[in-house]
């Protein structure tokens, strides 16, 4: 398998997570601000939300149509490009994505439909128990499809077999509540929430700054700043909580995304700005702050934190173990019977994942050099700097938007954000901030996880498929020229219907009816 | 003069109709195509074959 296979496999893959992750948060998040809007409407009987309900609903529809064009490419791959990985864990992997295609994506679907053509077919209550199914099977959506992510980062509820020579599941209650699927999970919505907050905010700001439907952009900034402020505290909490979950199950990722080289005496401190040197293992450079890691990080004062130089070296012993289960599955692979080799196998199996990584290095595991060993142990390690920065990039977006949406829902409870034009005018600024969040969130979360595809368990490089790399540079391009169409599609679309307003809906009460019937 | 359907009894329709379209394509393309999990070759994808192992092993010595 080249490099070259590998990396345009990986490329591939993350260009197309990424493309269809930029419609994926603000549809976790528009559907419950539309629940909160029509259950206003249904309890006060104000048309106004009514109208903001549709209005926004417009937009959100826009955004799931392109959404699920881009997310069903990402299933086919894990066939098309991803065909060892397929066969190896598509015991596991493949169950939650099933269920999440039969169950939560039917459900909203279904729901979808009925939402945008039942407004004049069911009673109130109706519409508003088809926009709350609509939001439950968005979200359940999210959680089968973290789940299959989170068993990647955390491989619990499954064992090797060397007679189908691939992972079985033996426990799917492990699998469903892994720490890791369920954090991943609190967290990644919750972000979608601030996405569907600060877009609702930031386009009312804009409103309110033409001072166009002024009653509508209020109700609407209103509603955004209250929610968006409970969502961005639920991101940071429970991102604590994600990453604390990160340092039980993925001690490589934690000590690169805080550029930790050496293990610290207890509590460790925390690296706020650093310039991490790959070469020389080391930071050039950098700000501490006493204490903190280690208290973020274990949530106690005396637990230590590995550091990267101490995981290379408990790694390569896991690798040396590894060499074993190879070379005992070797032998099984010829004579099943061969209880010598059984017992071997046993004895190392939890370090198979480790001898594969050699794979890279040489043919026959078993003649792999100190050299080579050497090489794949430092390997486990994902580069630091792109680690370190963009984690810090997501907790200072993270933070900046707690300080926005801390403000916004201030100005509503003292009723004077109409006038704030300065604040409306950063709001609006901040509209792409909650998609750069969630973006290098997503690389820190995936890029964090390499070599691996299967965290401790499968290599990448042992997971792609037997692909010429001119075919791969076709479809990547194809891809890219494609996604780019939808993502044009959808600004125009979006730029389009927010500069009309709710004046889009042809009910007479707004501005620019244009298209009014 | 006929009454207008209920909008149950269109999802309904709809539901039959969209569950008879994907079992009649189950049933004309994917019904007797059966793909076979090939633990060979992920056996030879990650493990060394024997003949190369032993060829690497006899140069490694030599």
């Amino acid at each position: 398998m080249t490099e070259e296979l590998v990396n345009l496999s990986r490329l591939q893959f993350a260009v197309t997570a990424m493309y269809h992750f930029l419609f994926v948060p603000l549809t976790l998040g528009m559907t419950w601000l539309l629940v909160i809007m029509e259950s206003v409407y249904v309890m006060t009987g104000k048309v106004i939300y009514k109208d903001m309900t549709r209005f926004w609903g417009k937009l959100f529809g826009i955004n799931f149509a392109l959404g699920v064009t881009t997310g069903i490419t990402l299933e086919f791959q894990f066939g098309t490009n991803w065909a060892y990985y397929s066969h190896y864990v598509g015991d596991i992997f493949g169950a939650p994505l099933a269920i999440e295609g039969l169950m939560a994506f039917f459900l909203e679907s279904t729901f979808i439909g009925l939402f945008f053509f039942g407004w004049d077919r069911l009673s109130k209550q109706q519409h508003l128990l088809v926009t709350l199914l609509m939001a439950v099977g968005t979200n359940l959506s999210a959680l089968w499809i973290l789940i299959a992510n989170g068993w990647m980062q955390n491989p619990v509820g499954a064992e090797f077999s060397y007679e189908t020579m691939r992972m079985e599941m033996v426990d799917f209650a492990a699998v469903l509540f892994n720490p890791d699927a369920q954090a991943k999970f609190v967290h990644t919505v919750s972000a979608g929430y601030v996405t569907g907050a600060m877009f609702v905010l930031s386009i009312s700001s804009w409103y309110l700054l033409k001072k166009r439907d002024v009653e509508f952009a209020k109700n609407s900034f209103r509603i955004a700043a209250a929610f968006g402020f409970a969502s961005v505290c639920s991101v940071i909490v429970l991102g604590d909580e994600s990453g604390y979950v990160v340092g039980e199950a993925q001690q490589t990722k934690l000590a690169a995304m805080e550029a930790m080289w050496e293990t610290e005496p207890a509590p460790a401190s925390f690296n706020l700005i650093a310039i991490p040197n790959e070469a020389e293992m080391k930071n050039d450079f950098a700000i501490h702050i006493p204490w903190l890691m280690g208290l973020i990080g274990t949530r106690s004062l005396d637990q230590q934190i590995p550091g990267i130089k101490d995981i290379v070296a408990h790694n390569r012993e896991r690798i040396v173990s590894g060499i074993s289960a190879v070379k005992a599955l070797e032998q099984l692979r010829q004579d099943q019977s061969n209880t010598a080799a059984k017992a071997v196998f046993e004895k190392h199996k939890a370090d198979l994942g480790f001898g594969l990584l050699l794979r890279k290095y040489t043919a026959d595991v078993g003649t792999a050099t100190p050299e080579m060993i050497d090489q794949a142990a430092r390997s486990t390690i994902p580069k630091v700097a792109p680690m370190f920065w963009s984690f810090r990039v997501m907790v200072a977006l993270g933070f900046a938007m707690l300080l926005l949406f801390g403000l916004a829902l201030w100005y509503s409870i003292k009723g004077n954000f109409a006038e704030k034009s300065g604040f409306l005018r950063t709001a609006v600024w901040c509209l792409p901030m909650p998609w750069i969040a969630c973006e290098v969130g997503w690389f820190v979360a995936e890029y964090g996880r390499q070599p691996w595809t299967i965290y401790g368990v499968l290599p990448t490089h042992l997971s792609v498929s037997t692909l010429s790399p001119a075919s791969l540079y076709g479809s990547l391009a194809g891809f890219i020229a494609f996604y780019t169409v939808l993502l044009i599609v959808e600004m125009y679309l979006m730029i389009r219907f927010a500069k009309q307003g709710p004046g889009s809906l042809g009910t007479g009460r707004y501005l620019n009816e244009a298209i009014a019937h | 003069m006929a009454k207008p359907r209920s909008l149950l009894q269109e999802v309904i329709w709809i539901v039959v109709i969209k569950l008879l379209a994907l079992t009649s394509i189950w049933w004309c393309f994917i019904r007797d195509v059966k793909v076979e999990v090939a633990t060979t070759d992920t056996a030879h994808h990650f493990l060394a074959s024997p003949s190369s192992s032993a060829q690497q092993r006899s140069t490694h010595h030599d």
